[in-house]
């Protein structure tokens, strides 16, 4: 039974908070209007997300009728004895569907990003003859903004992909790309410094016990960077969530992104308030993720502190 | 201080260095840290060598495991030179290095590689359970008290059946209880098998328990190894008994007054840096000063 | 996806029918769109069923700006998209991304106007008089604006204007209204691809969302858009539309439906089914003041313009609103098919040639073949009159909607400053225009 003063103070603390946010938010919203209408209130931006998820319901019943028609049509089609195929919904993406395709391109791009960057941190970490090629390179293409990269990645999925398998779709590519490019570093420099502070006597041991390389890799060398690889892995997953919106907006990917510029382009009085439900999603989707990685790292921790 | 065997008389010694030397470049120049140690471990003895710290036990236990490679004399091993590390070395480190990811059992079954799987976990169950640790096989070294993992380094370390074993300063880290007992098992353990064993520790009273000979490691930097103290006692060595022998008494006193003779050298002991000079200077004494002419 | 109400059995045999004729060689495409009110063919077009009908499944995606749009077609990732009538010619000829574009549907006429500032608005009110009584005659001439241009080089400071992408229909409609008051908007040189070499006024591009914020700054003093950014300023109070195209060329030539050639070769079913679905909309929007008021309450849904249902309805249905309170009537600010509207007309391609190669964009002389053989490479009447005898023969369309014509019209009085342009002449229009390359 926890004493009632850390219950305040865990619950209570972050909750007053978050009220006299609301407060100082619609005092604000009260008093500032902008070319595209009145800044949203808190009231505003709930009843947007509520007709977000209305417009959604409605358009999956409109899906549901479509594909219902299908089967009608189809069963006609193969008693009479006629060709048949089956004909997708050419609905637009909702907003659900618009953060699903997020976080499908960005666990993509994140994906690409730890299978480049946790064996090139290895690399690196092991021998420093690596380590001492690479790290210009790596200096120099970190700091790179997302938004330099991506032309450069549109042409080239442009020229190379060709496939019209919707998992190749060239906006999702080109975004999933982008976002692997920009998280990459911390990963790679992370799991490079993990390996490199391995304890000597454990190495020694390795030695003593004349353990071949995989098993030395595999026993010693990354159970004990393992800490650091995670940590690396959750920053990493971190910019790459920042990153995929400035992607999706450029590449046209239809997640969050392109929903933000897409209601920027409307400039309806309904725009902003849509813009900051998006703005609370991206938000609470990143706390989420961080979330999960930091309880992945400590769960992979065995007790070791790290960054 | 011992020498090379005569021709074709004796066997060769389990592991030897000649005129092992070993530098260290630092900031300040290089740093010799062993010079000219000469050392002859037979097969069958327990050796311990006793020393400061900071005198380079750790180096000349590195070397001795092959992890170190000196940079001037030879490291013999049976008569042959000795290559790297190797697990006819077993060594039991100063920190343990237990692999924390690892069980008891993972830690000892890693010194068990080349042998298939099943062989592999019995035999380590076995060790374990010659160093009394049965119960604990399946903890991590985070859930075992100090004793503890000091057994499972020590069981890893035996796993392979090495002919030589280096423990460096094993039991250190431990309180003077613990450290009693775990003399005992090592004891016990050597007895067993009669390995060659060599023992670094900075504790006299242990040396002069468990060894058949002592040297000792003149204080740094440029540390050799003075003469050996042989120990005449009888085994099994009881330590509450020994401490009414006056055999043990007269042994641990010479012993006591070398180390003690060794450490007040130790500015400009043999082969040191040298020594700062200090400038020449005279205190001005303002009394004499001569009086300014009026 | 139809909204209202299910497809009935009799539209599912048309389809049935449609299917079997010549069947579309792909028929689930995905067609982009930029959010601007004449999108309007294409979303009506979709959600009256006109695609469906052709045995078509298309999916519309709002882009973000027009290179994305062009870029994306050229790459593949869309069928085809509404595109500014000087797009399919530029890139054809390589000034920007080059590709092979095609058209062959005009998607209206007329359709944007010129705003500008508050501040610029007020001064050119006191450089002439006549702008201050409430109801101001209009056109307003540029040269209404030139003493507020040199207001702002007597400061020092450069006047600025912004319009949506070097190609666009906005740019040259800018430009040519800023000649023909006297000011000079700035030439294209292999030096300079700014546009501003020599300029009174700076010309450069603003994606539309952003006009109105840049003109409230004051980083930009004017814009020539498309609606709904217009009304919406006016709508904000923050700026005031001065003239509209229509009042600087009678009926213009504003959008174009296009695809990339090699596409048009591969289906030519397809985009024969997608011309007959786009003039049946096109007809169905020029109908009656009731379909327009039903086509902006579909293009105020969020998925298309977006903007508030009041401002499009400002410029679509029948008026035009000028500077607050100044509200005009204007039928044709927006023209979907009346007057021939969805022909593609080599003669309005020529007009956008000629600009380019006024402006400099198009970098040397070029004789009058050479503008003809241009245009027939990039517009294609061909697929437009196919579709039309099919929509004829079907009863759709009155055969008085199809017009004779060589592609060229008869020489066009229609401008702001008189001068008449003959398609087939171009060289000679070049040389009547006072400012300007020549030739």
């Amino acid at each position: 039974m926890r004493d009632p003063r850390t219950l305040l103070r865990t619950f209570g603390a972050p909750a007053l908070a978050f009220a006299l946010f609301l407060g100082l938010w619609s005092q604000a919203a009260a008093r500032i209007e902008t070319s595209i209408g009145a800044l949203p209130g808190p009231l505003h931006v709930f009843g947007a997300a509520r007709s977000l998820l209305a417009e959604h319901r409605e358009e999956r019943t409109k899906a549901a009728e479509f594909a219902r028609r299908m089967e009608e049509r189809r069963a006609e089609a193969l008693a009479a004895g006629e060709p048949w195929r089956d004909r997708r919904y050419a609905g637009r993406p909702t907003y659900p569907d618009q953060i699903a395709t997020s976080l499908k391109t960005v666990f993509t791009g994140f994906a690409i990003a730890s299978l480049v960057g946790v064996p090139l941190g290895l690399l690196c970490g092991t021998s420093a003859t690596v380590y001492a090629a690479l790290n210009p390179l790596i200096q120099l293409f970190r700091p790179v903004s997302p938004l330099a990269w991506l032309p450069i990645v549109m042409i080239l999925v442009s020229a190379l992909a060709s496939s019209q398998d919707p998992w190749f779709e060239k906006s999702f590519l080109s975004s999933a790309i982008t976002v692997a490019l920009c998280s990459l570093w911390p990963t790679l420099v992370n799991t490079a410094l993990g390996v490199a502070s391995v304890d000597r006597d454990h190495l020694n041991v390795a030695r003593v016990l004349r353990l071949s390389w995989p098993v030395r890799i595999r026993k010693i060398v990354v159970p004990s960077a393992l800490p650091w690889i995670f940590s690396g892995l959750r920053l990493s997953l971190g910019v790459g969530w920042m990153v995929l919106i400035a992607a999706e907006m450029l590449a046209q990917n239809p997640g969050l992104g392109k929903f933000v510029w897409d209601m920027f382009q409307n400039g309806s009085s309904d725009t902003l308030a849509r813009i900051m439900v998006a703005v609370f999603t991206i938000g609470a989707i990143g706390f989420a993720l961080d979330r999960l990685m930091t309880a992945l790292q400590r769960a992979v921790s065995h007790g070791v502190r790290t960054a | 201080m011992a020498s090379a065997p005569p021709e074709g008389s004796a066997p060769a010694p389990a592991l030897a260095l000649r005129g092992v030397a070993k530098r260290f470049a630092t900031r300040g120049g290089t740093l010799e840290v062993l010079a000219d140690v000469d050392f002859a471990l037979q097969p069958g003895e327990l050796v311990a060598i006793v020393g400061f710290s900071g005198s380079g036990k750790t180096t000349l236990l590195s070397i001795l495991a092959g992890l170190l490679q000196p940079d001037a004399g030879a490291v013999e091993m049976d008569g042959a030179p000795a290559g790297g590390p190797g697990p006819e070395r077993g060594v039991v480190f100063q920190s343990y290095a237990l692999l924390p990811w690892l069980s008891a059992l993972g830690n000892v079954e890693l010194a068990l590689g080349a042998l298939p799987r099943a062989e592999r976990r019995a035999r380590a169950c076995e060790i374990l359970a010659q160093v009394g640790l049965a119960a604990a096989r399946d903890k991590r070294p985070g859930e075992l008290s100090g004793g503890m993992r000091q057994r499972v380094a020590v069981a890893r370390a035996l796993a392979p059946a090495p002919r030589i074993l280096l423990l460096d300063e094993p039991l250190g880290a431990l309180d003077a209880l613990t450290r009693a007992g775990l003399q005992r098992e090592i004891a016990r353990v050597w007895e067993r098998d009669r390995k060659s064993v060599v023992l670094i520790t900075n504790d006299v009273d242990e040396a002069i328990l468990l060894a058949d000979r002592i040297v000792p490691l003149t204080p740094g930097p440029g540390a050799t190894l003075g003469p050996s103290f042989r120990v005449g006692l009888p085994r099994p060595r009881d330590r509450a008994a020994l401490n009414h022998d006056p055999a043990f008494r007269k042994l641990r006193n010479e012993l006591t007054a070398y180390l003690l003779a060794l450490a007040a050298r130790r500015p400009g002991a043999a082969g040191g840096a040298p020594r700062t000079p200090l400038p020449d200077v005279q205190p001005i004494d303002l009394a004499r000063l001569p009086r300014r002419r009026a | 996806m139809k909204r209202w109400g299910a497809v009935s059995l009799v539209t599912w045999a048309l389809i049935a029918a449609a299917a079997a004729a010549a069947p579309p060689e792909k028929d689930e495409l995905k067609l982009g769109f930029i959010k601007l009110t004449d999108c309007a063919p294409l979303v009506i077009a979709k959600e009256l069923g006109f695609f469906e009908e052709e045995a078509l499944f298309v999916e519309l995606e709002a882009q973000a700006n027009w290179k994305i749009l062009l870029d994306r077609v050229i790459a593949g990732d869309l069928d085809g998209a509404h595109m500014l009538a000087g797009q399919p010619i530029g890139a054809t000829l390589g000034i920007g991304t080059r590709a092979h574009v095609v058209t062959s549907f005009s998607m209206d006429l007329n359709g944007n106007a010129i705003t500008v500032s508050n501040a610029v608005w007020e001064a050119m009110k006191r450089g002439d008089p006549r702008l201050a009584e409430p109801k101001p005659p209009h056109p307003i001439s540029a040269a209404a604006l030139r003493p507020v241009v040199d207001e702002y080089a007597a400061r020092g400071e450069p006047f600025r204007m912004g319009m949506v992408f070097p190609l666009s229909t906005h740019n040259y409609e800018l430009r040519y209204w800023l000649a023909a008051g006297g000011l000079h908007p700035g030439l294209y040189t292999p030096a300079d691809t700014t546009g501003t070499a020599d300029a009174d006024v700076l010309i450069s591009v603003t994606p539309p969302p952003q006009m109105p914020a840049t003109l409230e700054q004051g980083t930009i003093q004017g814009y020539c858009v498309g609606e709904p950014w217009n009304q919406q300023a006016v709508a904000k109070g923050i700026g005031v539309p001065v003239v509209t195209d229509l009042e600087i060329w009678r009926d213009n030539p504003e959008k174009v439906f296009g695809v990339t050639s090699e596409w048009a070769e591969r289906n030519p079913e397809t985009h024969l089914r997608l011309v007959k679905a786009l003039i049946r909309a096109g007809k169905w929007l020029d109908e009656s003041p009731e379909n327009r008021r039903q086509a902006v309450e579909i293009l105020a849904r969020p998925e298309y313009v977006g903007a508030d249902a009041a401002v499009i309805a400002a410029s679509m249905t029948g008026s035009f609103e000028y500077a607050k309170g100044d509200r005009r009537e204007m039928p044709d600010f927006n023209v979907f098919f009346r007057r021939h509207a969805t022909y593609p007309f080599y003669g309005d391609g020529v007009w956008y040639l000629t600009q380019m190669r006024r402006w400099g964009q198009i970098a040397e002389a070029k004789p009058d073949a050479w503008y003809d053989e241009t245009i027939r490479r990039v517009y294609r009447p061909e697929v437009w009159r196919a579709a039309a005898g099919q929509l004829v023969a079907e009863g759709r369309l009155a055969p008085a909607d199809v017009p004779e014509t060589d592609g060229y019209e008869p020489p066009d009085a229609g401008f702001i400053d008189g001068v008449v342009y003959d398609g087939r002449r171009p060289n000679e229009y070049l040389r009547s225009l006072a400012i300007g390359l020549k030739d």
